[in-house]
């Protein structure tokens, strides 16, 4: 009894320091504050079990807007919703001076009322509108009127947490109490309409005010029962949050894992793609520019001992800007491609780059093909390697002012015909194709069938759009297919392409 | 169009015949010392066609002649062949 006592105590004392508004705002549940006193006094023995968590379960009935707190505090911040943030103000600020301790307590209930306020379109109209008027009047310091308005956002809020946390607590509440009941002997205990709902119908007829309260009384339950249920919770947010901590920071282990990897990929990626693309230096520049002024006309710039190409100034003046490409730049620059893959034949494919009067050598003759006269053009003994060993095979096709590109593509099994003017040949298609049997048969002694090998014309290429640069287009389809890339550059970058390769030549180099 | 070339007679294993071939299918037999570089041959040639030295492309097995290289330095046989082909140049049509 000692217990009970000090219950009513502090209860008393409760409801002296609060202002006589916490008294009219637990008004409506008089009769359930009885009861539930009442039921104390039943439920001592085992209240008994938690004497220290006994002293908050009146100050709970009390109060009943705080009960909802406790349960809606959580969802505060996910439910508020902007609309209704003028209205939590006003309540805020009527609250604020009179309200005392409880002042925060209301103001979470509030804010927790505004996060479900779509709600209250489904009460009757007029208590919609009574909340949004004891606002007003509430500032006007009609303190009953605030009550109830109060009260009014508390219904509305606790029919929602009813809804959501009814079965929760009910099982947990049986669970509890058929705990105490078997170990203490007693009658469950009767602080709550849902108990008496649950565990006995009969027991508390009297408390049966309206199925709101009922809620409302539901959800106040006593208090140790909340701490249990919202430190459960807790646990519960907890090992989610631990859970999500490890597995984040599995996650980021796992992309620091793959990081530097994928680095130094898109590393490599991007510097295959810039490589092509590298602006040339200062020294190069004035290199390239000193080689294709008038001066160096008649000099000998440089020759290439391999191939027995000598470049002119004069020649090389073909790089100028707006002139059309030479044999002697276009099959210097071919040399350099291939001596570039011989230098790192894993950055690049292992290609065979015809010159330019292969194609014409070969078409030559009254049947428009002559393998005979090209036959000593490949053996094994002056390229070190035969054409079927070759990723690819690049075959310049000049036509009368125009340079195009053939390609035999022995990697995807295709003949490709590249003509930065759309233009198609299918002549060049059908001779490369007896071509490539024919040298296969020669110089390998193999029978290679062609027949269902693609030809195809590429028209999703970089497009010439002048009458002068095609055969810059025509090298760098070339130099950019060596590459394994794709063709991604455009008309623009033709000036910096005739520069790169007027310095390639100059220094014997293709990079 | 084929024709013998004045080089002087000279015993065989000293001298060579050489065939030049223009990109047009004509041939010109040239006999011309192992040791003799072939700035004369090609001279002859463009003098016998009426071209500018500058604008024919001399090449063997696909590979550029230079005018100070000899047969025996290129290892030529007997009735080996030498392509002589228009220098090219292209820019575009249509334009």
């Amino acid at each position: 009894m000692g217990a009970l006592t000090c219950n009513r105590f502090k209860r008393d004392s409760e409801s002296q320091s609060s202002p006589s508004f916490a008294f009219d705002y637990t008004h409506p549940h008089v009769s359930k504050k009885l009861k539930s006193s009442d039921s104390c006094s039943s439920s001592v023995s085992r209240l008994r079990l938690y004497p220290k968590l006994v002293t908050p379960i009146v100050r709970e009935i009390q109060a009943p807007c705080i009960v909802v707190k406790g349960f809606s505090a959580k969802r505060l911040d996910s439910s508020c919703s902007g609309n209704f943030s003028g209205y939590s103000r006003v309540k805020f600020d009527n609250c604020g001076d009179r309200m005392g301790s409880l002042f925060s307590k209301y103001c979470r209930a509030k804010e927790s009322a505004k996060g479900t306020c779509r709600y209250v379109s489904f009460e009757p109209e007029n208590e919609v509108v009574e909340v949004i008027d004891v606002d007003g009047e509430n500032e006007n310091g009609n303190d009953g009127s605030g009550d109830s308005g109060v009260e009014e956002v508390a219904v509305v809020e606790t029919e929602r947490e009813g809804v959501n946390e009814l079965q929760n607590i009910r099982a947990k509440y049986r669970e509890l109490d058929g705990k105490a009941e078997g170990k203490v002997g007693f009658q469950p205990s009767t602080s709550s309409g849902v108990d008496s709902d649950v565990l006995d119908g009969n027991a508390l007829e009297s408390l049966s005010l309206d199925p709101r309260l009922d809620v409302l009384v539901d959800v106040g339950l006593p208090y140790h029962k909340k701490l249990i249920e919202s430190a459960q919770k807790r646990d519960e947010r907890l090992r989610r949050l631990s859970f999500d901590i490890k597995l984040q920071e599995e996650k980021r282990a796992l992309y620091k894992q793959l990081t530097p990897v994928k680095k130094d990929e898109s590393k490599k990626d991007e510097e295959l793609l810039l490589e092509p693309f590298r602006p040339l230096t200062e020294d190069d520049e004035e290199m390239v520019a000193v080689a294709l002024s008038n001066s160096s006309r008649r000099k000998l710039l440089v020759t290439h001992d391999n191939s027995n190409i000598a470049i002119t100034g004069e020649v090389l003046r073909c790089l100028r800007p707006g002139a059309w490409l030479n044999d002697e730049v276009i099959n210097l620059y071919l040399e350099l491609l291939k001596e570039r893959e011989k230098k790192e034949p894993k950055k690049f494919l292992k290609c065979h780059f015809f010159n330019t009067f292969f194609y014409k050598k070969l078409i030559s003759g009254r049947t428009g093909y002559d393998y005979k006269s090209v036959r000593r053009w490949t053996t094994q003994r002056k390229l070190g390697y035969s054409l079927l060993e070759c990723d690819k095979i690049f075959v310049p096709v000049h036509k009368e002012i125009h340079w195009c590109l053939a390609v035999i593509n022995k990697k995807e099994e295709k003949f490709q015909y590249l003509d930065s003017l759309g233009g198609v040949d299918k002549q060049v298609m059908r001779v490369l194709a007896k071509y490539f049997v024919d040298e296969v048969k020669d110089k390998n002694g193999e029978d290679i069938d062609v027949t269902s090998w693609q030809q195809e014309y590429v028209t999703d290429l970089p497009n010439q759009e002048n009458g002068f640069d095609c055969g810059v287009f025509m090298i760098k389809y070339a130099d950019f297919y060596s590459r394994d890339i794709g063709l991604c550059f455009k008309q623009e970058h033709m000036p910096y392409f005739r520069l790169r390769t007027a310095k390639e030549i100059l220094r014997l180099r293709a990079d | 169009m084929s024709a013998n070339n004045d080089e002087d007679k000279k015993p065989a294993g000293e001298h060579i015949n050489l065939k030049v071939k223009s990109q047009d299918g004509n041939e010109v037999f040239f006999k011309i010392k192992r040791s003799t570089q072939l700035k004369k041959l090609m001279n002859a040639y463009c003098d016998r066609q009426s071209v500018e030295l500058n604008s024919i492309a001399f090449l063997f097995d696909g590979r550029r002649l230079r005018a100070e290289q000899t047969p025996d330095e290129l290892e030529m046989e007997e009735g080996d062949e030498i392509d002589a082909m228009l220098h090219q140049t292209g820019g575009g049509v249509g334009f």
